[in-house]
Order: structure tokens, then sequence, then C-alpha cells
């Protein structure tokens, strides 16, 4: 499976992040908040994107269950005391923004709402 | 009550700054300082009723002292570093009257995926669901099965005041691990049912052998506590699987005299979770190896056994009916006989009915109800008058998270 120009939803990072594709598995735990850390090092600042155009279709086909669960699965990780859930976004347009202005940024929107300012990452099976 | 408390002046604070918390609009309950700061919260008003016997307080003629306030804040201070902490009022009957508590306070530090380090009062891993017992909204019943999760123990598994290592563990194909390893010590409240269950003994003690024993000043201490878990994430949908594993000792003081010991040499727990469409299979069974003692004389040794199977159908995401069987026994190897307890019925078997309707993303309500069979757990504390061997129990809550 790819993920890209054409597909529901297409996964973005700043312009600047020399990452090009990721696994699926990866981007999993990448929103799941078990990986943390771009190959450099960097924290990857991760943004959610609740666009119901495309939230329901990279809920199921990136992180295996539905959009309520992975909700459940961040407050559980909140109330636990584990962690920081990322922060929720209603359009593409704040995903842009938001990745555009984090060097680590990383988030997902619909195929035509990419601009210069983010750049796709292809995910890989 | 051997304890009771009047409701203090940070009790009503607290109370009231979530009360406003409440009237905000919804838009803003969540609140997001920045990127890097964010507060979230909880409320829950719950309803127990028992028939036949009492359980956790003066249930009989029903409970509405069965509520519980969260508020939490955390700040990522650095990419790597992280501060958080919760608030918790919890009313629960007789024990936890009118306090606040703090449920958890962390300072983590992520080294790498593999390995991050949380200092601090940190909720202790056992089985699928011991860390999201304090928050209502996160588990699929009100009463969690109480042959491994028994709510008398709440505050000897909640949390622990120490040091955690944790991390994930990719498996390619095959999934991903998350594990953690504790060590600690947990911190007792005089008013938690763990104490307040050796007053009773001390009470007990000092009636028939005329000791004039000075129980205002008991007290009970851990000495240790330490353990570890796995989580496995399978990479077949919807199949979770964990083992867990932990270790305590507990003594209750009356000044410088030991009046009891509990030490827990192991308490292990394997779990099992697959979800399929709109059926959830859940099993999870526990041995715990301990060794109690009271007034120096041994009243139990050896090991005890726990199960349950919990089947969930969700006809849509928001409406799970469930349906469970839980069974305990105090000791594995002699199921019937109150080996050094006056309990005549030392095992508990639960058939429960229960439902959950998550109205919106921020409000719950649940309702179940439980036939029992036997009088494990603390029975005797709450029926001193002796406890029935069948009896029933129902309850109602409802939740808001924000």
């Amino acid at each position: 499976m790819e993920c890209r120009a054409g597909a529901d939803f297409v996964l973005v990072a700043h312009a600047d992040n020399a990452v090009t594709t990721i696994s699926r598995q990866d981007a999993e735990l990448i929103f799941l908040n078990r990986k943390r850390r771009w190959p450099d090092g960097g924290n990857i600042a991760v943004v959610i994107n609740e666009n119901p155009k495309i939230y329901d279709s990279f809920s199921y086909t990136v992180l295996k269950r539905s959009p309520r669960q992975y909700l459940i699965f961040r407050k559980k990780m909140l109330f636990r005391g584990q962690g920081m859930p990322p922060p929720t976004v209603k359009t593409d347009r704040e995903v842009v923004d938001f990745v555009s202005a984090h060097i680590n940024g990383l988030g997902y929107i619909s195929p035509e709402a990419v601009t210069p300012a983010v750049k796709v990452v292809q995910v890989s099976q | 009550m051997l304890f009771s408390h009047p409701l203090p002046v940070k009790t009503k604070v607290f109370h009231l700054a979530v009360l406003l918390f409440l009237l905000l609009p919804a838009s803003t309950w969540a609140i997001d300082l920045g990127d890097r700061v964010q507060v979230h919260g909880f409320f829950t008003q719950g309803y127990l009723n028992t028939n036949n016997n009492k359980f956790l307080g003066d249930t009989e003629k029903g409970l509405f002292e069965f509520r519980e306030i969260g508020l939490n804040i955390n700040a990522q201070l650095t990419d790597k570093f992280r501060i958080g902490g919760q608030a918790l009022y919890c009313h629960f009957s007789e024990s936890n009257n009118g306090k606040i508590s703090s449920d958890w306070l962390v300072a983590e530090y992520h080294f790498a995926d593999p390995l991050g380090m949380r200092l601090g009062k940190i909720k202790m891993a056992m089985g699928l669901y011991n860390m999201e017992r304090d928050s209502d909204f996160l588990r699929p019943l009100i009463f969690l099965p109480q042959s491994i999760y028994d709510e008398t123990r709440r505050d000897s598994w909640q949390a622990h005041w120490g040091g955690e290592m944790y991390g994930n563990l990719p498996l390619g194909k095959w999934g991903d691990v998350d594990y953690q390893l504790f060590g600690g010590r947990i911190d007792y409240d005089d008013d938690s049912l763990a104490t307040l269950a050796v007053a009773e003994i001390a009470l007990r003690y000092d009636a028939e052998e005329g000791e004039n024993l000075n129980v205002d000043a008991l007290t009970r201490d851990n000495d240790y506590l330490y353990g570890g878990a796995l989580f496995y994430n399978s990479s077949l949908e919807g199949l979770r699987a964990a083992l867990t594993f932990l270790g305590l000792d507990d003594e209750a003081r009356i000044h410088n005299t030991v009046i009891t010991t509990d030490k827990t040499r192991s308490k292990i727990v394997a779990s099992l979770e697959y979800s399929w469409r709109k059926w959830s299979l859940t099993a999870e069974y526990a041995e715990t190896d301990r060794r109690q003692t009271q007034f120096g004389l041994t009243t139990l040794d050896g090991t005890s056994r726990a199960f349950y199977f919990l089947l969930s159908y969700s006809p849509m995401e928001e409406l799970t009916f469930s349906v469970l069987y839980d069974e305990y026994y105090r000791l594995k190897n002699n199921r019937h006989d109150p080996v050094g307890s006056r309990n005549l019925y030392p095992w508990r078997k639960d058939l429960a009915g229960a439902l959950r309707y998550d109205i919106t993303d921020s409000w719950t309500f649940k309702a179940e109800w439980h036939i029992i069979d036997g009088t494990a757990f603390y029975m005797s504390y709450f029926n001193p008058e002796g406890a029935n061997r069948y009896w029933q129990y129902g309850a109602l809550k409802l939740t808001f998270n924000f």
C-alpha cells in the first residue's frame, strides 16, 4: 500500500524534512506515541486532523482502529499519566499551518490540500 | 466509621474549580496553553445498591456517596522532558472520605523510543485495566472484575512512589511490545480500606484479649514494591496480550508494635483481549502468592487463583453490552475451607450484565448488575454481623471528562 496523491489522505511533513518514506507500521507507532523520534533524533511533532472527509480513512488504514477507539487510546495515555496527547485540529489548512511551523511536524491532509509549505511523505507497507 | 473528616476547605475549593470548568463553554473544557501545556479532568457520580450484604459501605438502602473528581496538568518542558500530575477527589462511602490526593505525579525523561524513565507517583501496571482504574470512562465496567481488581485493595494497587523504566520494542511483522519495570513504595492513607480493615482486626483483638491497644495510632506501611509488565500489540488486528508481575511487603503497626503483616511474594496476571467486528472478548488469569499474619499468627500462606471472561457486543460504537463471569478462590488448592479466616465462604463468583453508552465524546453512562456467590475481599468488615453467601449489587454511573 502507498498513501499518496489520489488516495483519501496523504502524510505531510515540514518541507525541509529529509524523510521521504515511512512504513505503515512506523506511521502507526508514531501516531500512537510509541515512536517519537525522526531518524536524525528530532522529536516528531504530531498533529491529529479530525477533518471528517479523511479522519475515518486515516484512522482505519494507518491505526487499525476507529476514530473513537483512537480517542480512547489518547485519553488512556493522558489519564494514566503516560504522556500528552498530540494537538487536534479540524481542517487541512490548520495541519498545513502546524507542520510548516514545526521543523519536526507530521500530519495528514486531503491530497488536494497539499501546498509547497509541506512535503508529502510516502507510506509503504 | 473509624476515621471521619469534615469536608476540608481545600476540597470545597477543588469542587468549585471543577464546577467552574463544567460551566465553561465546551470548546474551552480541555485547555491547551500553547503546544506544551494541557489541562484536563473528569467528574463522576454513581449510585450503588446491594441486597443481602453491604458492599464497600452502607449500601443496602442505596448509596450516592460514590463520586470522583480528577484534574490534571501536563507540561512538555523540552522535547524529552515532561512533568505532570493529577489531583483526585474520591468519595467512596467510608473510604477516602472527602480528601484530595495525588493520583499520579510524574517527571518523565524520554531518552529514546526503547527507553524512557519516570519518577514520582506512578500508576501501577497490573493486568489490562489497573492503570485506568481511577478513570471510569476508560474502562468497560463500573466495577472491574473484582477477582483481579479488588476494590478493597484499590489503595494497594493504584500507584506507587518510586521509579519506572519504560519503552517500546518493535517486533517487525509480529507487531510491537510496550514494557515497564518499576519499583518503589506505596503510601497508605489512614482512611484507605486496607488500613481500616486492619484497624477493625485490631479492635476485635483488643475486645477479645483486653490488650488496651491504641488503635487511633495504627499505621499501615509498605516496605517495598517492585514489578514489571509486557504489553504485546499484535499485528493481527484487534489482538492484545499482556503479562504483568509484582511483589510487595506491608506491615501495620501501633507505635513500634507490628500488628499485621501482608507479604505478596508474587502477583502474576496473564491477559488476552481480542476484538472482531462488533464483538470483543477479554480474559485474564491471576495467581497471588502471599503470606499474612495477625498478632504473630499466620492466618494465610498460599496462592489464590482468579480469572474472568468478559464478552462485549457493540451494535453501534457508542453502545456496548457486556456479560462477565468472574471467579476467585482465596486458596487455589483448598477452595472451600476458611483456613485462618472468619470468612466461611472464602471465594467470590460473579455473574454480571453491563451496559455502557457514550452519549458524546465527553459524557458516558454505565449500568450493571452483579449476582454473587461468596464473601471474599473484606466482606466481614462491611458486614460485622455476618456476611451472607449469596448476594447481589447494582450500580449506575454518569461520567464527564474533558
